[in-house]
């Protein structure tokens, strides 16, 4: 009974993205009322995605933080777990706005602003891992790292918010967040959907990055015991 | 606990030692020299007397500064501004502030990572690999802001690009003091 217990809300969760993918491609209204027609669906997948990358590198940021003051090899595997997801989300935004922009800008890469910036964040996040992969001294390597990350997290806000903003881009954004040459409006419902893709996907995030803690955990736990 | 007066003086002798050596070996300045000359020679050939516009002169600039800061040629920069730019820069003082601040920027990335790479075993390419990205966000800003300054753009013009560099480079020093006891301690 324990069992299925703990896994209740993995269920839930699968039914609640299956809705979520539904209401996507079904609800006919994301077409109507945007210029974008209906590639203007690619909201309820691509934002959620370029939001977990933002939030992943902040959560790699706050452990590693966290393992400069207590040191504990914990920290440090909640960091780069957490930039390793990252990392992959980041790639799949800059994927799934690589496809909407041949749809639009008629290209797959124009080097928008908002394009190039998150260009160089993978940028960023693939040198955290040669950086880890440069250094062999497992503590040398804990503690390297998260000095790197912590720095790295610092460009987010400038990468992400202010940069592509500042030298404007048409990428559409919010109305509220001028700057942007085309303005994205949703009515009611989309919104419900939106914050609901929004939702299922940050729990889909933390549950990754459970296995993957846990993963990296089991794996030093079977070279502890191979060594003894 | 270190006093604020206390780390600028430990900084400055640091400075003075750094200078002497230099002078006293010569290589840096051979070095720099060199340098200098190469780089200009290279743009001035692929240049010719043609009158590239700002937009495409920025971005050079930059990029001769970014690698000489690479290289740990980091003071080259005043040369190679008289020498190549000087003619051409309509609005000087946004100019020379934003090319000051900026280096400020570069150098400051610069110093973190080095200390960071010191303490990595393997080292080779690590450097810039890790270096250019971080340094991203000054370049960009460096770069529009240079092209506006040459194009006599007024210095409020300028404004939005040296708040970027600025706060930017504040952020880095700051961090570089906070974790700079976090790589060299053992």
């Amino acid at each position: 009974m324990m069992f299925y217990d703990r896994i209740w809300w993995k269920y839930l969760l699968g039914i609640w993205m299956t809705l979520i993918i539904l209401a996507a491609f079904l609800d006919p209204n994301p077409a109507k009322i945007n210029m974008l027609g209906n590639t203007a669906r690619i909201i309820f997948f691509h934002v959620p995605v370029a939001w977990l990358a933002t939030l992943a590198f902040l959560i790699s940021a706050i452990y590693s933080v966290l393992y400069l003051r207590k040191q504990e090899i914990n920290c440090d595997i909640w960091a780069s777990s957490s930039a390793q997801l990252g990392l992959m989300f980041a790639f799949l935004a800059t994927v799934t706005g690589s496809i909407w922009a041949k749809e639009i800008w008629l290209s797959y890469w124009s080097w928008d602003p908002r394009q190039t910036t998150m260009l160089v964040l993978l940028m960023i996040y693939a040198a955290y891992f040669l950086l880890r992969s440069a250094v062999e001294n497992e503590v040398q390597k804990a503690k390297l790292s998260a000095v790197y990350s912590i720095i790295a997290f610092v460009t987010v806000p400038f990468l992400v918010f202010y940069l592509p903003r500042k030298y404007g881009f048409l990428h559409p954004d919010a109305p509220a967040t001028s700057g942007s040459k085309t303005d994205f409006v949703m009515d009611g419902r989309m919104r419900v959907v939106f914050l609901g893709s929004l939702v299922g996907f940050t729990v889909l995030f933390i549950w990754l990055l459970r296995i993957k803690v846990n993963s990296i955990k089991l794996k030093y736990l079977f070279q502890d015991k191979n060594e003894l | 606990v270190k006093s604020k007066s206390n780390l600028l003086g430990n900084a400055y002798y640091i400075f003075l030692k750094d200078l002497r050596l230099e002078f006293r070996t010569r290589y840096a300045i051979n070095a720099i020299i060199l340098f200098a000359i190469t780089t200009l020679i290279a743009i001035s050939f692929s240049i010719g007397p043609i009158n590239l516009r700002s937009e495409v002169l920025s971005p050079l600039l930059w990029i001769i500064l970014f690698f000489s800061s690479m290289s740990g040629l980091s003071h080259i920069f005043v040369r190679e501004e008289e020498a190549m730019m000087g003619v051409l820069v309509g609005n000087v003082s946004a100019f020379l502030i934003i090319l000051i601040i900026g280096s400020i920027g570069l150098s400051s990335v610069a110093t973190i990572i080095a200390a960071i790479i010191a303490q990595a075993s393997a080292k080779g390419t690590l450097f810039a690999v890790l270096a250019f990205p971080i340094s991203v966000p000054i370049l960009i800003s460096g770069i529009n802001g240079t092209s506006l300054a040459m194009d006599g753009e007024q210095f409020s013009g300028c404004l939005a690009d040296l708040q970027i560099l600025f706060s930017f480079s504040i952020v880095i020093i700051t961090l570089s003091l906070l974790l700079f006891e976090f790589i060299w301690r053992k």
